[in-house]
Parts: structure tokens; sequence; C-alpha cells
């Protein structure tokens, strides 16, 4: 909310110093390429920021789940703060200039602070919106009934086909665009079909080691909850939205909510001793929910 | 997959570790086509050596259940057919029996009965 009040507050005092066209698109020479008359250009980004202010203060109230709330404020925070990111620069940058024409782009460390600093923002909205509790947890579900002296292993994995249809246009693009010489596009593309293809697959494993969940044909990257930060764990059907969606999403460390999502339907989900909660969608969940309560209780028998 | 072992009931570790993966593709847990865990990664998961993980693997491919391809990918090529079923069903009973304390001439008896 104060960074779309930054941006307007800007967006009024600085309006009189600025010129009349911005420049607001730059070729990859750095030079502007592209202009926008000044009002058009505050109305944007203040209706940016202001939009984004007002879905997060919408989410902060009315969403019920704490996780997914801290999951969407984040979001909009972020929404709502790069806006004000840009027109700082601008201003920064453009305001007494009378002409724009050759207005240079934003340096690489300047690009790392309009994007960087509304991260920041926003990590620290969403942390402090009490968003970093998960939701109060039922507990654990029942165990395997391993023996004293048994051993057990439980490995699933679950396979999607469609990033590979994502991975070879991707690369077909990026052969192309190799060819006629834009190497910087032709390189981002094959780091997004490396990315697309990640998410191919999840491999999930328990055992004596933990709970180890690995993405993709290489098995990286790769998630380890050793059992003796693990709480308890039990099988639940999960729905991407209430976890921000597909992929790894959240973060143990900053909301202390995470998930692997693939696909919707049946998961695992465990709590760690901290309180933080992950979870991860896998086939067969009840057996290799059921396999972790046991292995964590005899984890801490031991350590007990 | 779940693989249950023992290492207290007296049998070897790769008949356990066979009998185990037999039982989950008898149970249809693992169908035809679906990639097991490496050797590897099964030792290490199980906390045991490779070698055990690879007897109880051969042991499957003999049976003609499962494909060991480049000595790394195992993938399960065929259904449990009868006498491997029967195999797992005689294993189980054998641990049943030695669970409540049978001794084996005893267990042997007891099959002898039945016949």
């Amino acid at each position: 909310m104060a960074s779309a009040l930054v941006t307007v507050l800007l967006g009024v005092l600085a309006r009189p110093s600025m010129p009349d066209s911005v420049a607001t698109h730059f070729g990859f020479d750095g030079v502007a390429n592209s202009w926008v008359p000044v009002n058009v250009f505050w109305w944007i980004v203040m209706t940016c920021s202001v939009t984004a202010a007002g879905l997060a203060l919408f989410s902060a109230w009315k969403l019920s789940t704490k996780a997914s709330r801290s999951m969407w404020l984040w979001l909009w925070t972020f929404f709502a703060s790069l806006p004000t990111g840009i027109a700082i620069w601008t201003v920064v940058t453009q305001a007494g200039l009378t002409s724009t024409q050759g207005a240079h782009g934003p340096s690489v460390v300047a690009i790392a602070l309009i994007v960087g600093v509304p991260l920041l923002v926003a990590a620290l909205v969403a942390a402090g919106s009490g968003g970093v509790l998960p939701d109060p947890h039922p507990g654990g579900g029942a165990g395997l009934g391993l023996g004293p002296h048994e051993i057990a292993s439980w490995t699933q994995q679950v396979r999607v086909r469609w990033p590979w249809l994502l991975v070879g246009a991707a690369l077909a693009v990026a052969v192309v665009a190799g060819v006629l010489g834009y190497w910087v596009p032709a390189a981002l593309l094959v780091c997004l079909s490396f990315v697309a293809m990640t998410t191919s697959r999840l491999r999930v494993s328990v055992d004596a080691r933990g709970l180890i969940t690995s993405w993709g044909p290489l098995g990286w990257p790769q998630l380890h909850v050793p059992l003796s930060e693990l709480a308890n764990a039990h099988a639940e059907v999960i729905r991407p939205r209430d976890w921000g969606g597909w992929g790894y999403r959240g973060s143990l460390r900053m909301f202390g909510k995470a998930a692997s999502v693939l696909r919707s339907g049946d998961g695992i989900v465990v709590q760690r001793t901290d309180g933080s909660v992950y979870a991860v969608t896998i086939d067969d969940a009840h057996t290799g929910a059921a396999l972790l309560n046991d292995l964590i209780a005899r984890t801490h028998a031991q350590a007990n | 997959m779940l693989v249950r072992v023992d290492p207290t009931s007296g049998q070897p570790l790769f008949v356990q570790i066979a009998a185990s993966v037999r039982g989950s593709i008898g149970r249809g847990e693992v169908g035809v086509g679906d990639v097991l865990p490496t050797v590897r990664e099964l030792a290490a998961a199980l906390g045991v050596n490779m070698h055990t993980v690879r007897a109880a693997y051969s042991e499957l491919r003999d049976e003609g259940l499962v494909d060991m391809r480049r000595g790394r990918n195992v993938t399960v090529v065929a259904q449990v057919p009868g006498e491997a079923q029967l195999h797992e069903q005689i294993h189980s009973l054998v641990a049943a029996a030695r669970h409540v304390g049978k001794s084996d001439s005893e267990i042997l008896r007891l099959v002898q009965e039945a016949l």
C-alpha cells in the first residue's frame, strides 16, 4: 500500500520536471527504442501499482488460510512495488531531460535493484503478515506397523507428458534463433527447456534417510528432509490452488510452507519439528506417509 | 514400491528383497514398463550392500520379471506368473511360520500334513 502511495506521490511531485515523452523500452544495445507520453506512463504505473496493492489488501483480509494468504500477499506486494521501482528509476534517470531520444537503458545493477528491492519488500511483508505460521494441523496419520528390526524403503514417481512438448518447442525455436544469430534468446530458450524438463517427473523416496523429493530425469533439484527434522506425516488430496500453484511453491525458510506440485490429487504432507509444512504430490501417498510415521517414531524413540 | 526386510529373520536379505519386489509386482503396485529404483538407489535406501540388491534383482531377472538394462535401469517386463506368485506365497508362509516359532522340520511336517 505504501508502495502504491509512493508511486502516486512520485507521479504528482515529479510530473513537472519530467520530459513530455518517457523512454520505456530499450534495445539490446541499451539505447531507447520506444517512448510513451509521460501522462500515459504515469497512468500505467499508478494503475498497476494501486490495483496490485488493492489485491494485496484483499488477500490479507479475505483469504482464509494463513499460508495461501502469505503466498498471495507476497505476489501482489511484488507487483505493487515493481512499478514503484520502475517509476523511481525512470524519474532518477530521465527527470530534467529535454529529450529522451538517446536515453540509455538500465544497467545490470539498476535492473537488479528494480527487481530485487520489490522482491525483498514482498518477502518481508509476507513474512511479517503472520503467514509464516502454517495452518493448524490435524497431526500425523497412522503407521504401517513396522517391526522393531525391520528395514523399509518406499519409492514412487509421478510423470507428466506435457513438459516434453514445451521442451521440444523451446529447443526447436532455440535452434532457429541460434542459426539466425540470436545467441542470447537461443541460450535463454535452452535454459527454459531444461527447466521444463525437470518438471516432467517427480520421484519421492521414504527410508531411513528421511523424505527425499527429486525432480526430472536427472533427479535434480532435490529436496531432502531428514527424519530427525520431521514431526509427522499424513496423506491428503493436494489442490494446487491451496499451495500456490504448480512446480516448487513457497519456501520452507521464508514462509514455513512449501510444496512440490506436479499434478492435483494424492500427496504426502509432512510437518517438520520447527512447525513448517512441506507437501509433495505422489501416488499411493498413504503408504509413504504411513512408513514415514513409523520411521519418525523410531528416530524419536532412539533420540530419547 | 514398498520394500520391507528384516535382518533378524534368518532369511538371506537378498531373498527378502526379491520377495518384497515380487510381491509389489504381484499385487499390481508396479506394472509392466515401470522403472524400479536402481541397484545403487535401493542399496542406499535400505542401507544394505549393493551386491545384496544386485543378487535380488538377478533372481527376479532369472524369473523373467525384470530386465536390467546396461546394469543400471531396472524395468518390470512381466506380470508375476503363477509360478513366481507361488514362490512368493511359499516364502511368506515360511516367514509366517518362523515368526510364530516353528522350526524348519515342524514347518515341513505341517506342509506334508496339508498335502
